[in-house]
């Protein structure tokens, strides 16, 4: 643990920093705004692995738009999802907790189990992880496409019921209405999670736009100006009726970019675009105002996605698969920060706007857990839930003078990178963004004890302090204990080719659509381009469905620090403040080169600048771009963009 | 380096805060901490307690201004004014707009009224003053004093909740007045319900 002495060398008192001790203590160097979390003993409880989605029988009480076009019950997948209020565990040596969080409404649905046991754990706090599959379900997606002037329901994808078991009367931080956001996806704008439901909604959309988008709790009564909310033949848990307005169909059609055109007929219709293929999403609320709340409370999940390259199967007998390490070596890590009152609950301030901040890692739902594990590969997929904190990870022995080791890194939010980046020494991972890291074990003999640990300090929504801590100053996410050999050889690999794809080209760039949007204050709240954030009724910009566009993102409010989420397609860093952004292993804004990575998410430093290139294909409508400090989102720092025809 | 001030949050509210956010929210134990309960001066020059006479168990629109700001405070009351307007019977019946001032060494009673006067505003938005450092301390527990002096520089956000269910949020003051009315009339509405 540092001592204040070492902070004040370091610059960091006065700052209200906190620390979370190696023996779970926290301390601070001088008065913080809250109370400080219960101590807790850390990496004495095991990571969680939150259950995989079970399948639910086909229901086809759906809008009409999704069997006009998509589902077809033969190959489209079915999943119930309830947002409810639960008690779950953080720490077995702190009492239960109360969250809001996902729950698989299938009957067979899975609890949490320890990622490397396999055992049942207390810690069911992420939602079901929902495995999406490329190719294996609905028309064939390794064969053209053709062009039919009547298509059928195009089938494969998937629906999601998502339902609102929330509390109605619920008193504290958070709102029980939901939307939900599947972060990472290519989707319809209707199943998109728009933040708020439109007095007007957009006629044009093939797909329809619902006039209620935001699902409201239990016992909803509708406005004497609206259609009243008729029951359904759902319940929530504890056997209450779910009326039409407490649930909306979500559905993802699993579609590369750019093939629903050729179904369309659309006249510039091109082959879709496997190389845009994702592998590590999420899916949280997105309901205005209140998605921090909400989200801190718990309402957030995991998407994996395979498809006959990243197959998930390590041994797969198919030459042309990579045999990335796979389950159970293939493990989602989401990293959070959190704040415990003495009896166990979550504290949040809604009234800290910068961002609130908590002073306990919470990974997968537990604090400071351990993972046991194998001398072997592991692949892990990084998502940083947090609400406003930013991470630099590093992987070490814990030792302050001891040693750190590199990972190689193999995706972004956009899927696989091209190629690893090999040797990576820390990565730096801002709100929403997933990086993928595979480690290797087998360098490690029997008995050794490892540590992922955040060396990066913050004691501020705004950002990071400056500088970085020394290593072992105990901010550590996870501890490995490697326990001996693997039961079977490690078979995987990490090839030198993953999903490559084609830089852009001169000629796509010279026709491509600019526009420029500036992140800023102005008069003392958040604006884009002066004009006030968060005016969802009319779009900033509207996009033609298939132009090429260049989007300059200017962070001007210098001492805040903003990572802007574009919805509905990855996008390719040009340039960052003017260059390309660097490629070396040992710069932490590693993943940005053209070529290399996609991203979703984009870190805006102070100052920063960063243009991107990007194509809206397949779904018209609503979606929006924001910062995912979810702080900075809830207090309108978002607009709207239509994709037009 | 960022030293923003945080001292208002004094420990023992923030105790107390944390205690009740604790306890699943025991509100009767927040009444003095939860938000300043210092006393402050309406423009019809009623003394009230902030928290417990304009805040409590209702839901509010919290802005900031001063009558002699130029440009920002001017638009801002325009732009609530018609938020109250299309907020209609329910402004003083289920909503409040409390609009403190950031100068009330200036901004006594009888300049608010005139002020207030000048935008014609209805029952239920009442216009704030009091001593600095109670005004500062409701900005600070607000979480919107700024790091400068400069009244300039000062919020344009919105704060709004429902108290009774400890529901808090924050949009731009200057957003559309359709935007604010939306995004207050689901705490409106729960309320009625209740």
């Amino acid at each position: 643990m540092l001592t204040r002495r070492d902070m004040l060398k370091l610059g960091l008192a006065g700052t209200g920093y906190v620390i979370l001790g190696p023996n779970g203590i926290i301390s601070r160097a001088d008065g913080d705004s809250l109370p400080a979390s219960p101590a807790t003993t850390p990496f004495i409880d095991e990571l969680p692995l939150p259950g995989v989605i079970v399948d639910a029988d086909a229901f086809l009480d759906l809008p009409y738009e999704f069997l006009r076009f998509w589902v077809d019950p033969n190959t489209t997948r079915f999943f119930r999802i309830a947002s409810e209020q639960r008690v779950v565990k953080f720490h077995s040596q702190m009492p239960p907790t109360t969250i809001w969080g996902y729950k698989d409404l299938t009957p067979g649905a899975q609890q949490s189990v320890g990622a490397g046991s396999g055992q049942p754990l207390p810690f069911n706090v992420l939602g079901p992880t929902i495995v999406q599959l490329f190719g294996d379900l609905g028309p064939p997606r390794d064969q053209p496409l053709t062009c039919t002037s009547n298509p059928a329901p195009f089938g494969g994808g998937f629906v999601v019921r998502h339902i609102n078991c929330l509390p109605p009367d619920h008193t504290g931080f958070g709102f029980p209405r939901t939307t939900v956001h599947l972060h990472g996806g290519h989707h319809l704008a209707r199943s998109d999670g728009f933040p708020v439901s439109l007095d007007n909604p957009p006629t044009y959309i093939p797909d329809g736009f619902p006039r209620f988008i935001v699902m409201e709790p239990p016992g909803f009564v509708a406005p004497p100006t609206e259609p009243p909310s008729q029951p359904t033949t759902e319940l929530c848990s504890d056997h209450s009726v779910v009326t039409e307005r407490q649930r909306l169909d979500y559905y993802y059609p699993i579609l590369d970019p750019g093939e629903l055109d050729i179904v369309r007929c659309a006249s510039n219709a091109t082959e879709g675009d496997k190389g845009e293929r994702p592998s590590t999403q999420w899916y949280h609320d997105h309901v205005l105002d209140f998605t921090g709340p909400n989200a801190y409370r718990g309402l957030a999940g995991f998407v994996l996605c395979f498809d006959e390259l990243d197959s998930g199967n390590e041994n797969d007998p198919n030459p042309a698969a990579l045999h990335l390490p796979s389950a159970p070596y293939d493990i989602p890590l989401a990293i959070q920060d959190k704040r415990f009152g003495a009896d166990g609950s979550l504290v949040f301030s809604s009234f800290d706007h910068d961002g609130f901040l908590g002073d306990k890692f919470v990974v997968n739902g537990a604090i400071q857990p351990y993972l046991e594990v194998k001398r072997r590969k592991y692949r892990f997929r990084f998502l940083n839930a947090s609400n406003a904190r930013i991470y630099r990870i590093f992987f070490n022995d814990g030792n302050p003078l001891g040693q750190t080791f590199t990972m190689d890194m193999i995706a972004t939010e956009g899927g696989l990178l091209s190629s690893p980046l090999r040797g990576v020494v820390s990565f730096m991972i801002s709100m929403a963004e997933r990086y993928e890291m595979i480690i290797d074990f087998s360098k490690f003999s029997t008995g050794s004890v490892l540590y992922l640990e955040n060396r990066l300090p913050q004691s501020d929504g705004r950002k990071p302090d400056d500088g970085l801590l020394p290593q072992g100053s105990g901010n550590t996410l996870l501890q490995f204990r490697v326990t001996g050999d693997p039961p079977f050889p490690d078979n995987s690999q990490v090839p030198d080719v993953l999903r490559p794809f084609e830089a852009i080209s001169q000629a796509e760039i010279d026709r491509a659509i600019r526009r420029s949007f500036r992140f800023e204050r102005t008069d003392g709240a958040w604006a884009i381009n002066g004009r006030f954030a968060g005016d969802l009724d009319t779009p900033i910009a509207t996009p033609k469905r298939g132009q090429p566009e260049i989007w300059h993102l200017e962070n001007s409010s210098g001492g805040w620090w903003h990572p802007i989420h574009i919805h509905s397609e990855f996008f390719r860093v040009l340039a960052r403040n003017g260059t390309p952004p660097s490629i070396t292993a040992r710069n932490p804004v590693v993943a940005e080169r053209d070529g290399l990575a996609r991203k979703d998410t984009i870190l805006l430093k102070g100052g920063d600048e960063v243009d991107v290139f990007l194509r809206f294909r397949d779904h018209l409508g609503p979606f929006v771009f924001h910062c995912h400090n979810m702080e900075h989102e809830d207090m309108a720092m978002m607009a709207r963009f239509d994709v037009v025809p | 380096m960022i030293t923003r001030t945080k001292d208002a949050w004094v420990a023992a509210a923030s105790l107390v805060l944390a205690a009740a956010a604790a306890t699943g929210g025991t509100h009767a134990a927040l009444a003095n901490t939860y938000l300043p309960n210092v006393v402050v001066r309406t423009q019809d020059g009623a003394r009230v307690r902030f928290y417990e006479d304009l805040i409590k168990d209702k839901v509010v629109l919290i802005n900031f201004m001063f009558t002699s700001c130029p440009n920002q405070c001017p638009r801002t009351t325009a732009n609530l004014a018609k938020v109250a307007e299309q907020l209609g019977d329910r402004l003083g019946r289920d909503v409040r707009l409390i609009s403190v001032t950031l100068d009330p060494a200036t901004d006594t009673p009888d300049v608010l009224k005139d002020y207030s006067h000048r935008y014609g505003t209805k029952p239920g938005w009442y216009f704030v003053t009091g001593r600095q450092k109670d005004i500062d301390a409701i900005r600070q527990r607000l979480g919107v004093r700024e790091d400068t002096d400069d009244l300039m520089q000062h919020t344009g956000m919105l704060i709004y909740g429902n108290d009774a269910r400890e529901k808090w949020a924050a949009m731009p003051a200057l957003a559309q007045p359709k935007a604010i009315v939306r995004s207050v009339m689901p705490l409106i509405q729960r309320t009625a319900d209740k």
